[in-house]
């Protein structure tokens, strides 16, 4: 078993918090904020899976992969 | 071509994420056993899914195999119930906060027998610590 940590993602569910005005507006600031200047596409975090799924990662136990564009490492450091 | 023979079971594939993994995995010649709770008569999705995009390796989504498959599964899978349209709130958190915080709330739930906190893990433990 291993683990997917995706940052923000340009899902339909920015459409639904609240709206769809308030989620583009919350995907600005995002893009701003993460050190990669955006957010991922579906396929990005994805195409990891299917990685994972297959023989090629036979030897991946129990890892915890976060694919946030840096987010995530840029907090651990107070940024 | 090893994969080409093997199925994947996606849960909560006809959007977002678990829409992205159904398209990697068919692009890649797996067959693809999909579900979702938005499946209905007027939106059935997976199969639409299946012909837009199908790499055209023997990919195929099965609606019944799917819900059997994720019924069986869900004991054991972490769910995203908490992630839809009557708990906004979560699913900004979740969203938003919950990568980096499930990712502390994971060992535990790892090193226990796994039913409830996995269950709990993608959807109330993060929401209650905020």
């Amino acid at each position: 078993m291993n683990a997917l940590s995706p940052g923000p993602t340009d899902t339909e569910m920015f459409g639904r918090v609240p709206g769809e005005k308030e989620g583009e507006a919350i995907k600005d600031v995002l893009r701003t904020y993460n050190p990669s200047k955006r957010i991922a596409e579906p396929l990005e975090i994805a195409k990891l899976a299917v990685y994972l799924a297959s023989d090629d990662s036979a030897y991946v136990v129990g890892a915890d992969f976060a694919i946030d564009g840096g987010a995530g490492a840029f907090s651990q450091l107070g940024g | 071509m090893a994969n080409i023979q093997k199925t994947a079971i996606v849960t909560g594939g006809s959007q977002g994420i678990g829409a992205g993994v159904v398209k990697a995995f068919l692009d890649r010649g797996y067959n693809v056993v999909a579900n979702s709770r938005n499946i209905t008569k007027a939106n059935p999705f997976p199969r639409k899914a299946a012909q837009r995009n199908s790499s055209g390796v023997g990919a195929e989504l099965d609606v019944e195999a799917g819900r059997k498959a994720a019924r069986l599964a869900a004991k054991d899978l972490v769910t995203d119930e908490g992630v839809n349209g009557s708990h906004p709130e979560r699913a900004a958190v979740v969203a938003f906060r919950g990568p980096i915080l499930s990712r502390e709330l994971r060992p535990a739930a790892l090193s226990s027998d796994g039913r409830k906190k996995s269950k709990l893990l993608g959807t109330f433990p993060v929401y209650r610590r905020l």
